[in-house]
């Protein structure tokens, strides 16, 4: 298999969820966790990152689980299919917004559901953009001027794994001096043993980008980071405040976009160079383009026929097309070259 | 080529370096010696700009390279100077795949495309790694991972690169392979080179000079022939040749086999001491074809083995072979797939709390895994009360192990052979009939070592089962009766030590390279015999 452009990935990532976020429906938020899933476990780059890829998304399936109990027991019921009713149990005045028990309707059961589902979708396009892109391939990717921002964003990806691993030494070796795993004193203790040795780590890697000349005076691009950042940051506030959901998603897409651009500006520094440029290929443009075009068939769709399911039904095609089409040129096997 | 001029580096108010001038030419390999905590990675970090900056500190004194002075030269273009091979290779490496992490600093120093693929060939090459280009830096193995740290450090074409402790990590034919590849780059390449070594014995022909740091006699920069009896131990080949009453000094097993003819004949008449446990010695440790499996991959397959009371088992091979993974299945980490294992009777893994304490004690690869509080004598005081032991157990322990170290020092602040030796007395103090040891001499200096060996020693008398994992085939030759070799998770041989180590290539000790056809492992077993 060959590799993706990383930034084929994140592009991807980024519209999926923009699009997840514009379109605001159940059953597209629900295609799109399935995309993100696809994504996550057959493009890890990694057997480590599949497996915290996997951990994360059950954490995200936890999450939208609590989400859907904490709506049906104590929010007030929608709509009037009732499930089940439980026994209610009456809250003190102070606390007379709130119900506890009472019946459980299909209808809030699924809004929970569906704003779950959106909620995981979003989450789940950018983790699986981070699984199946390696965090220093990104990181030969950032310009020059985001050096110093991507050696801290390195350091911290390569944190957590070390961090899992030291975890499990360090609680082994705690069981071999006769410690048993008790009280909250013994797992701080454990804590901070791991925290220094993930500090050390850090550390050592900081010094090793040091002398070998990464993020060496960035001093004369600081002015341009700065305002090229701010500007882009507000820029993507003012379209998200100026009302329109769908421009929510666009905003987050275009602030990115012009701080891209705006902290593109060296002046008089050597660029950073890249050694066998990733090739721009068709695959890269299919995976990052397939979430917009879902979210263009979703708009013309409704346009022209003004009715929503018509327009859902076509824009889920487009996108479990491009997972199919994924599925047929991959194959089945797995690949962690 | 190198020029030091008054250099001093202090740690809040502990001179680290003193006042330390010194040149070194074009084209030279200068090994860097000393006993721990005489300055070696300082040095390093002063030379490659990493001290004050990062390291903290305060220096003063003039560095300058090929003429450049360091303080008027701006970090980006001294790191094209110099090129600094780090300690641990695998936790500096910044790309997943060999060709990405050599072609990592020309990136950042905005090479052109098509000059940065012409480069990142010829080095390629030149360390023979050309077949590996492709794969993943994680699959490969110490030696290589060595050798790829190497290649990217000389993408850049420094005037100087500097190592600390390239072998210290690796098997005996990865360490050669390492340091041979250096050796022929800096008469290919006229690279001048400067590195940090404990193991002289493995290095020191290799050197046109050594730089010796010793804190009561002060730096010298000398010949290896002066330096080899400048050492607080002499080489292993100095010895030898000392036994047989010449006064040269070789640096080659070569050149030591020709001057120990005398020594030869003194020695015929006498045999080796054989170190035979005796027989009716129960086994402690029993492994019956233990498998061991992670992510499907088998670690171990099939090892079955037995060491009986108070015998030391030394267990070599190849980095990634399968050492660690038996130690830690010995102290019950790891469930066996398949096969039974037992300490003094009991399969480890179902041991817990004091009853495991009791049986069996390993000190990891990493000592301050072990270590939970920020001060050694809580340490030491945690240990006691674990162990339900009188309080000052494990202290009085550190006391004979460690003799300077204090109370109020942080775990981590200790040197790698005082962090040894907190981690044994803490493994100590439970007094278990079991003590494990994965690679203990990693970065230890010859005093410390020496210490080591007779710590191991004793706690083998005091009737306790000693098993360490180790690449140190000296280590191994002095202490060991038995040795197993695993490879590739099998044991490939098995055996006393003076018929496993005399018998292989790989991990033949100095003494029997150089007495061969006699098979006297160790000087000291010569020594004691001819006394």
């Amino acid at each position: 298999m060959t590799q993706q452009h990383p930034a084929a990935w994140w592009l991807s990532a980024l519209a999926l969820a923009a699009t997840t976020a514009a379109i605001n429906h159940g059953a597209f938020s629900v295609a799109a966790v399935f995309v993100a899933l696809a994504v996550g476990l057959r493009h890890a780059y990694s057997p480590q990152a599949r497996r915290n890829f996997i951990v994360v998304a059950m954490g995200l399936a936890g999450l939208v689980a609590v989400r859907v109990i904490l709506q049906n027991l104590l929010g007030y019921p929608m709509g009037s299919h009732v499930l089940v009713t439980l026994p209610t149990i009456d809250m003190p005045m102070w606390l007379s917004g709130l119900r506890l028990g009472g019946s459980i309707t299909s209808e809030s059961v699924l809004f929970a559901l569906s704003d779950g589902a959106r909620i995981a979708a979003i989450a789940l396009a950018f983790v699986s953009a981070a699984t199946v892109t390696s965090p220093t391939r990104v990181l030969r990717a950032l310009p020059l001027s985001m050096q110093s921002a991507g050696m801290i964003v390195v350091i911290a990806v390569t944190f957590l794994p070390h961090l899992l691993a030291d975890l499990s030494r360090v609680r082994n070796a705690s069981r071999w001096r006769g410690q048993q795993l008790r009280g909250l004193r013994h797992v701080m203790a454990q804590m901070i043993n791991v925290a220094e040795s993930a500090l050390d780590r850090s550390v050592t890697l900081a010094a090793a980008l040091t002398v070998r000349g990464y993020a060496h005076s960035p001093s004369r691009n600081r002015w341009s980071l700065l305002i090229g950042s701010t500007g882009a940051i507000g820029f993507g506030f003012a379209l998200a405040l100026s009302g329109f959901r769908l421009n929510l998603g666009m905003g987050f897409l275009l602030s990115l976009i012009a701080m891209r651009f705006g902290v593109q500006r060296p002046t008089g520094e050597i660029a950073r160079t890249r050694y066998r440029q990733s090739e721009w290929t068709l695959r890269d443009v299919v995976i990052a383009v397939s979430p917009v075009a879902a979210a263009l068939t979703y708009i013309v769709a409704n346009v022209a026929t003004s009715n929503l399911s018509i327009g859902l039904i076509c824009s889920l095609s487009v996108l479990l097309a491009a997972v199919g089409a994924d599925f047929i040129a991959v194959g089945s096997r797995k690949s962690f070259a | 080529m190198i020029e030091l001029k008054g250099v001093g580096l202090t740690y809040s108010e502990l001179p680290v370096l003193n006042d330390l001038s010194l040149r070194i030419e074009e084209g030279e390999l200068v090994l860097l010696a000393g006993p721990t905590g005489s300055g070696k990675s300082s040095l390093l970090s002063v030379i490659n700009g990493l001290a004050p900056q990062f390291t903290g500190g305060h220096l003063t004194g003039t560095v300058s390279i090929d003429g450049h002075h360091q303080h008027q030269t701006d970090t980006s273009d001294w790191s094209r100077l110099v090129a600094t091979v780090m300690q641990s290779p695998i936790d500096s490496f910044v790309a997943d795949v060999v060709e990405d992490e050599i072609a990592f600093g020309m990136e950042t120093h905005g090479f052109a495309p098509e000059a940065m693929r012409q480069r990142v060939e010829e080095v390629l090459d030149l360390l023979g790694l050309a077949d590996l280009r492709q794969r993943p830096i994680s699959t490969l193995s110490g030696g290589q991972q060595q050798r790829v740290a190497i290649a990217s450090a000389l993408t850049l074409q420094p005037r100087v690169l500097l190592l600390d402790e390239p072998t210290s990590a690796l098997d005996p034919t990865a360490a050669d392979e390492v340091l041979s590849t250096v050796h022929r780059l800096v008469h290919d390449l006229g690279l001048t080179v400067i590195v940090a070594e404990h193991r002289i014995d493995r290095i020191i022909h290799y050197a046109d000079r050594v730089l010796l740091l010793s804190s009561d006699a002060g730096p010298q920069l000398v010949n290896p022939q002066a330096a080899v009896r400048l050492f607080p131990t002499m080489p292993t080949l100095t010895q030898l040749a000392e036994l047989a009453g010449s006064n040269e000094s070789p640096l080659t097993v070569r050149d030591a086999r020709k001057v120990v003819e005398p020594l030869r004949q003194l020695l015929d008449g006498h045999t080796p001491p054989l170190r035979l446990i005796s027989s009716h010695q129960p086994h402690t440790i029993e492994l019956h074809d233990v498998t061991i499996k992670r992510d499907r991959s088998v670690i171990l397959s099939g090892i079955s083995m037995e060491c009986a009371r108070g015998s030391i088992t030394a267990l070599m091979g190849r980095n990634g072979a399968g050492k660690s993974t038996l130690l830690h299945t010995l102290v019950g980490d790891h469930k066996p797939h398949a096969g039974r294992v037992a300490v003094d009777g009991k399969p480890p893994h179902d041991l817990h709390g004091a009853a495991l304490v009791e049986t069996v004690g390993l000190v990891p690869q990493q000592p301050s895994d072990l270590f939970l509080t920020d001060r050694v004598a809580d340490e030491c005081r945690m240990s006691d009360r674990l162990r339900s032991v009188p309080a000052g157990t494990t202290r009085a322990l550190l006391a004979l192990l460690s003799p300077a170290v204090e109370d109020t020092q942080h775990p981590r602040d200790l040197s790698e052979g005082q962090r040894l030796g907190l981690a044994l007395a803490i493994s100590l103090a439970g007094n278990p009939d079991v003590l494990l040891l994965d690679e203990p001499t990693r970065g230890l200096d010859s005093q410390g070592k020496a210490r080591l060996i007779e710590l191991l020693k004793s706690a083998a008398r005091d009737g306790r089962t000693v098993v360490l994992a180790t690449h140190d085939v000296e280590l191994a030759a002095e202490v060991a009766d038995n040795v197993v070799v695993l490879s590739e998770g099998e044991v490939v041989a098995a055996g006393p030590a003076h018929e496993v180590l005399t018998a292989s290539t790989m991990f033949a000790p100095i003494a029997t390279k150089v007495l061969a056809p006699l098979q006297w492992l160790t000087v000291n077993d010569v020594r004691r015999s001819l006394s």
